[in-house]
């Protein structure tokens, strides 16, 4: 079964490890209270591809990471680990540029660096929210004192679904791109609403969230922003795995296109 | 006149207090989801003041004062008060304007002339400030509207700029290359806007430099110290020296030879103090 499905039964004094992109996190178990120690190693782009490992290890971590530590009335028995977007837009940017000509609709696949959620027993809010890799932070506005902070990302702007890698540590976003304007849309930077995102997990464990549509119209200042309520083909039949942690989506429907794209 | 009356009155003028206490919080409690602090604070002062002086009319009512004399000798006293409390008077209209412009909040992080603190309330007369090595300034507004005033965390980011000097003889490319690869490593400094180098000129002792990095306003003296050492130990490791101002004398072939060998008669010195040192 899937790490993210799984509840898992965890017994007093032990240990375990769960290594997810450049994040490495160590849960000790202890009566009525459980440590939680953290590090990030230093990305490369491997990290990604690397499959998830939840062990139980007997060695203390190497590095000395964050620690926290939480103490409960009761004994913790189960804990659960779940994917989840990041806090913040993501804003993604083509390794090379792109040009969309004028009445040309496109769908993207996006990938963002999925944050994990921990979660002891049954509680609805995650206890920690790490994110599986350190994106460095950017400016998406045009100016410095109009528009919002985002983690900065670079995409290779994959159309096909079959050419994109399975990777375990990544959530892919679709994005449906269409230029009904007589001008050519450079797409140089798009910024990915990840905080109203939810996740959904696919029968062979990959994960993404719901369609995004940005249409471009006719006169050049009439532009449209929607989320699709259904899945893509590719996903159908996926199972909601973790809520958006922003519920009300009028913030980003009310966003112009050039909000989104630079 | 019963003395009862002025027993009521005196519970009146209590009642009103606590009734314009509760209230004003209650009222506040609802404006502070739509509202700023400092709006809601000013509503709740507000509504506190009328309320008591609703009580307290009613209370003069009761023990039988008439409110028509106390108004006219108002208008006198007012007068009178005009004159006397221009400060304040100018204070408490600088107060309106400073709220009106929205320059900042409570809770910001302002400085003035040469004090620099966290915004802690902002009241009709004055603004109340604590500083960052927690004291408590109270600044006068109508010094606030004449002076300039910087609001440090009004923006969500901030660029930090490092200036320094190099050698004459250091490798520009290589140094500009390794100060931006240190900077695009670095997961605090923003993406965009972008890091920038700039050369801004020479000196007597080398080439000055601004390195310009944006990150998080709310990070931003963290970040400050933790990229400078970062940005001094790269130097060291790509071998750049941060010049300092020096001298060159150029002087005739005695002067060398003299320079050369009280030169020499220091150097054995030290040699001479060191050994001594050892030996002790």
């Amino acid at each position: 079964m899937s790490l993210w499905k799984t509840v898992f039964d965890v017994e007093l004094n032990t240990q375990h490890k769960l290594r997810i992109g450049a994040l490495e996190c160590w849960f000790t178990i202890k009566e009525n209270e459980w440590h939680f120690e953290y590090f990030h190693n230093a990305y490369n782009e491997s990290d990604s591809e690397k499959p998830i490992k939840f062990t139980q290890p007997k060695k203390r971590p190497s590095n000395p990471g964050e620690v926290l530590r939480f103490i409960q009335s009761t004994p913790i028995k189960t804990l659960r680990i779940k994917p989840r977007m990041p806090d913040r837009s993501i804003v993604t940017k083509p390794s090379s540029p792109i040009s969309l000509p004028p009445s040309q609709s496109v769908t993207l696949y996006l990938s963002t660096p999925l944050w994990i959620g921990v979660y002891a027993e049954n509680q609805e809010t995650p206890l920690v929210e790490l994110p599986s890799i350190k994106l460095s932070d950017t400016w998406f506005g045009p100016k410095p004192h109009i528009g919002e902070l985002c983690y900065a990302s670079n995409f290779s702007g994959r159309m096909n679904w079959s050419n994109l890698p399975k990777r375990e540590s990544r959530i892919i976003t679709p994005i449906v791109i269409e230029n009904s304007s007589k001008e050519t849309l450079k797409l140089e930077k798009i910024s990915i609403p990840s905080a109203h995102l939810d996740v959904f997990i696919s029968a062979n464990g990959m994960l993404c969230t719901q369609t995004l549509r940005l249409k471009k119209g006719k006169d050049h200042k009439v532009s449209e922003v929607t989320m699709d309520k259904t899945l893509i083909p590719e996903f159908h039949g996926a199972e909601l795995i973790s809520k958006a942690s922003e519920s009300d989506h009028s913030s980003i429907f009310n966003k112009t296109l050039d909000m989104f794209f630079h | 006149m019963p003395y009862s009356d002025y027993v009521l009155a005196s519970l009146l003028v209590i009642v009103g207090v606590l009734i314009g206490r509760i209230l004003s919080k209650q009222v506040v409690r609802y404006l502070v989801e739509k509202y700023t602090v400092k709006n809601s604070m000013i509503f709740q002062r507000g509504i506190f003041y009328t309320i008591i002086l609703i009580f307290v009319v009613i209370a003069l009512n009761l023990i039988g004062v008439d409110i028509g004399v106390i108004l006219g000798a108002a208008g006198i006293f007012t007068v009178a008060l005009g004159f006397a409390s221009q400060t304040s008077m100018s204070n408490v209209i600088s107060g309106m304007f400073l709220v009106g412009e929205n320059a900042f909040s409570v809770g910001d992080l302002i400085q003035v002339g040469q004090t620099t603190g966290e915004v802690i309330s902002i009241d009709w007369i004055s603004v109340k400030l604590r500083t960052l090595d927690n004291r408590y300034v109270r600044i006068p507004n109508e010094l606030l509207i004449k002076t300039e005033v910087i609001n440090i965390n009004r923006f969500k980011i901030r660029r930090y700029d490092l200036n320094f000097s190099v050698t004459t003889d250091t490798d520009l490319d290589l140094l500009r290359k390794s100060l931006l690869e240190l900077a695009t490593n670095d997961v605090q400094c923003l993406i965009e806007p972008e890091p920038m180098v700039v050369y801004e000129g020479f000196t007597s002792s080398g080439i000055n430099l601004r390195f310009s990095v944006w990150t998080k306003t709310d990070n931003f003296v963290k970040f400050r110290s933790q990229f400078t050492e970062a940005t001094k130990k790269l130097l060291d490791s790509i071998e750049i020296a941060i010049s300092f101002p020096h001298v060159s004398v150029v002087g005739t072939k005695t002067e060398k030879a003299l320079v050369a060998s009280a030169h020499e008669v220091l150097t054995s010195q030290t040699q001479n103090m060191q050994s001594n040192k050892e030996k002790s």
